[in-house]
């Protein structure tokens, strides 16, 4: 058993991937309602006290999806109560209470990917893609911040020069407008040395090998299957129509069914398992160490 | 046997009409380590990156390359990249990946190693270079010292069979470009490594050089074993080599050349009479207005950081050269910032002649009373040609020599040559008070000569300096007080002659030659007047 974190990058983001992608093209309200909570529960478990910014900002999306529905969609037959002699009804706030936990769900997948994937996880990824474009995300994630800090530097040193003033605001923009241009003239020259460099040793020779620090192991390997498996079976269960809704004029779910029943159960153990697995991995760790 | 042969070798700039290598044509016995000589522009560059078939410049190349036996020519791609290793000077921009493990894995990523292989390889270099605990770390958090051990080491992974090093450790510390010094030496020693060396400082590698080459406007013109190639050398060749060598040449002596301080040390003890063990040296006396006062002066970067500056609290007086030493990270380069209004201090007080920093408002500062020359250069040059540089600083003389180099782009010049053209420029502002930041940073031997000899005119002129730097022997050479940075303060100044005659760290190698035989010799000048006037001691 491993937590989300030790896993493979490759079977993080196919998770993630079908975790996120399942209530986006499946909006039945208990799919979204699964997938709000499931990822809710799993950021406060894992970020702890640091989770209550992510939740102000979540929460605040949240209210502005679900009223600013019912405010812009007069559809539906149920009339709630009137604002400006335009109807407020109750379809189109559940409507944008659906779509508010769906959207807001995504965030919070998001914000716990984020927090999985450092830059070696990504390079990871981008190396299945190509050898190349892995590398150059590493050569992006080396020069960005080189010619952010040759920034600072160009500044200082040509305001000394007195060049450069802070006076007015035109004399400002020209003096970043200086910086500017030297700074793009030096990422120019310095960039044949970097080419000198990678040329040196043998780049652009033959086809690349994409070497990475990650190891995939049959735990990955097996995760990613259920993954795989699990979001079949709600693309089947949508397919079918089992898991239809319509909210106008008035709301209509699909009856339920034995294979509509087995989706919501999948994505249910979707949704669940990375808390579960973290808590597993928990329980496992504490037991070893009582032993030992 | 041979391991690189070097036929009748001549390369041509396009637009040039000189040759910068001009039928050159020499051998390397495996396991040689080779040190590469000649001034700035004499075709050092240039001639090492001819031999290395990935990194020859643009133009006309005639000759042959001949590495064990096969013409580079004829070299698949994969095995020209792996068998020279190449390692410039620039330590910064030739890493090309963000982590430590990728930049060590680049090389056979790139010739198409499979991951097995990487793995073992990277897991060797590692160790042997001390990076195993560093893999995961961000190339950028490394220090210099470090960036081009780790250059280093991307290119040993390939298992070279030759390494060519150009100017490696211009851009280091002492310690960092010793250290250096010491791995290329333990490479070559245990691992039978050939190497072929240009560097501006010989301190570190002269003693472990089996032979010398000396270019002169891109001919070769000695190319021989260590110690034959200096009984004969002329000024060319001594002029670059360290204290030990030149003060025995100066001296006229015969025979094995010392070329380390302890065989210099038994030299100059067991040869020459000490009655005389000091040379009168005008004293240093220093005007009593200040220049430059700072008082508990403290700075961080961050609010809870660790302060880099504590309760500094330092005088320099007018028309004096000082100079601040100090270990890397101990603040030299924020103090500067901090003197040059470059960054606000947290607390404490800073007068620039007696009027407060903050009081000069609207850039005065910089019209004609401080002027800063950063320790990268490349941060002051905007234009296409060295003219449009300083004419926009309203220079139309061009000075230091630099008018035969007008029309050429600043990033061309030499080290030494964009150093004279920033010093011009900050200059132009006519300041009273001059700092200036690792000043000699990457110039070859003759270069700080001229710049030694500009900064005595300056002084001489009533110009206040103020020199940042790890260059000891350039400080003792011509600053008047000297101060060691330590924990954010600066320790009580003292003449730079007593301070580095006190010091075990931050001294010069004539004074730890002459040590207790002579007092206050910290220049190789010194020591051999000193010899001279004291004469041989009898057998």
């Amino acid at each position: 058993m491993k937590k989300l974190d030790d896993m493979h990058p490759l079977s993080v983001t196919l998770f993630f991937l079908c975790v996120t992608l399942i209530p986006m093209f499946i909006p039945y309200p208990v799919i979204t309602a699964v997938s709000f909570i499931g990822a809710a529960v799993y950021v406060t478990a894992q970020e702890g006290r640091a989770s209550v910014k992510t939740h102000l900002w979540v929460g605040l999306l949240f209210l502005i999806l679900t009223l600013v529905n019912p405010l812009v969609s007069h559809k539906g037959t149920t009339i709630l109560f009137m604002i400006n002699d335009s109807p407020v009804t109750l379809e189109a706030f559940l409507y944008g209470l659906n779509s508010a936990a769906g959207l807001s769900s995504v965030v919070y997948w998001f914000a716990a990917f984020a927090r999985i994937m450092d830059s070696e996880k990504l390079l990871c990824v981008f190396s299945v893609i190509s050898a190349r474009a892995a590398l150059v995300m590493s050569c992006a994630l080396r020069y960005i911040p080189l010619i952010r800090a040759q920034y600072i530097k160009t500044r200082t040193a040509q305001r000394s020069l007195g060049l450069y003033s802070d006076g007015n605001i035109v004399d400002k923009i020209r003096g970043d407008m200086r910086v500017f241009s030297v700074v793009i003239t030096w990422a120019l020259e310095n960039g044949i040395v970097t080419a000198d460099s990678m040329a040196a040793r043998g780049c652009g020779s033959t086809k690349r090998t994409a070497f990475t620090t990650q190891r995939a192991a049959e735990f990955d390997i097996a995760a990613a299957v259920c993954a795989a498996a699990l979001t079949g079976i709600c693309a089947a269960a949508s397919l079918c129509d089992r898991l239809d809704i319509s909210f106008y004029p008035n709301i209509v779910m699909s009856h339920s069914s034995a294979l509509g029943d087995i989706a919501l159960a999948a994505y249910f153990i979707m949704a669940a398992a990375p808390t579960i697995l973290s808590l597993g991995v928990d329980i496992r760790w504490r037991y070893l160490r009582s032993r030992a | 046997m041979a391991i690189l042969t070097v036929e009748s070798l001549s390369f041509k700039y396009p637009l040039c009409e000189r040759a910068a290598i001009n039928n050159v044509s020499f051998t390397l016995e495996e396991g040689e380590f080779v040190i590469l000589c000649g001034e700035g522009g004499s075709g050092k560059s240039t001639l090492l990156r001819c031999l290395k078939r990935e990194v020859i410049p643009n133009g006309d190349l005639a000759g042959k390359i001949i590495v064990q036996g096969e013409d580079t020519d004829n070299m698949s791609t994969a095995a020209s990249a792996a068998v020279i290793g190449f390692v410039s000077q620039e330590c910064e921009q030739q890493i090309v990946t963000d982590k430590v493990w990728h930049e060590l894995a680049f090389g056979l990523e790139s010739i198409g190693a499979d991951k097995e292989e990487i793995s073992l390889r990277v897991a060797e270099t590692a160790a042997y270079f001390g990076f195993s605990d560093k893999l995961h770390m961000d190339t950028a958090d490394l220090s210099g010292g470090e960036k081009q051990l780790l250059a280093l080491a991307a290119v040993m992974v390939m298992r070279p069979k030759i390494l060519v090093l150009d100017e490696p450790a211009s851009q280091l510390d002492p310690i960092a470009a010793r250290s250096l010094a010491e791995t290329v030496r333990r490479l070559n020693r245990d691992r039978g490594i050939t190497v072929i060396i240009a560097e501006h400082r010989l301190d570190n590698i002269l003693p472990f050089a089996d032979r010398l080459m000396l270019l002169k406007d891109g001919e070769l013109v000695i190319c021989d074993e260590r110690d034959k190639a200096l009984a004969y050398a002329e000024d060319d060749l001594l002029s670059e080599m360290p204290a030990p060598v030149r003060i025995f040449h100066e001296l006229g002596c015969e025979g094995k050349y010392p070329c380390d301080v302890n065989s210099a040390r038994r030299f100059v003890v067991g040869r020459y009479k000490n009655d005389i063990r000091m040379l009168e040296t005008v004293k240093g006396s220093h005007s009593e207005s200040k220049a430059l006062e700072a008082k508990n002066v403290t700075y961080r970067y961050e609010r809870d950081a660790k302060d880099i500056i504590d309760g500094l609290t330092l005088t320099v007086y007018e028309g004096e050269i000082f100079a601040l030493l100090g270990a890397n990270g101990s603040g030299k380069t924020t103090a500067l910032s901090l003197i040059s209004g470059g960054c606000r201090a947290v607390s404490g007080s800073i007068k620039i002649f007696g009027k407060k920093l903050k009081e000069y408002k609207n850039n005065s500062l910089y019209k004609g009373n401080v002027s800063l020359l950063p320790q990268d250069v490349t941060t002051l040059f905007l234009h296409n040609t060295v003219r449009e540089e300083l004419s926009e600083m309203n220079i139309s003389q061009i000075p230091f020599g630099l008018d035969k180099y007008s029309d050429k782009h600043p990033y061309d010049l030499s080290g030494g040559e964009r150093q004279l053209l920033a010093l011009a420029k900050v200059l132009a502002v006519k300041p009273k008070l001059l700092l200036l930041d690792e000043p000699t940073k990457s110039l070859d031997a003759l270069a700080r000569e001229k710049l030694l000899n500009i900064l005595k005119e300056l002084k001489a002129s009533g110009m206040t300096i103020v020199i940042v730097s790890h260059d000891t022997e350039f400080c003792a050479e011509c600053a008047d007080r000297c101060s060691v940075l330590f924990m954010g303060r600066a320790l009580p100044p003292m003449p730079t002659a007593q301070l580095l005659d006190n010091n075990d760290f931050f001294t010069t190698p004539s004074s730890l030659i002459s040590r207790g035989h002579y007092d206050l010799a910290v220049t190789p000048q010194d020591v051999i007047s000193l010899c001279r006037k004291n004469g041989r001691a009898e057998r």
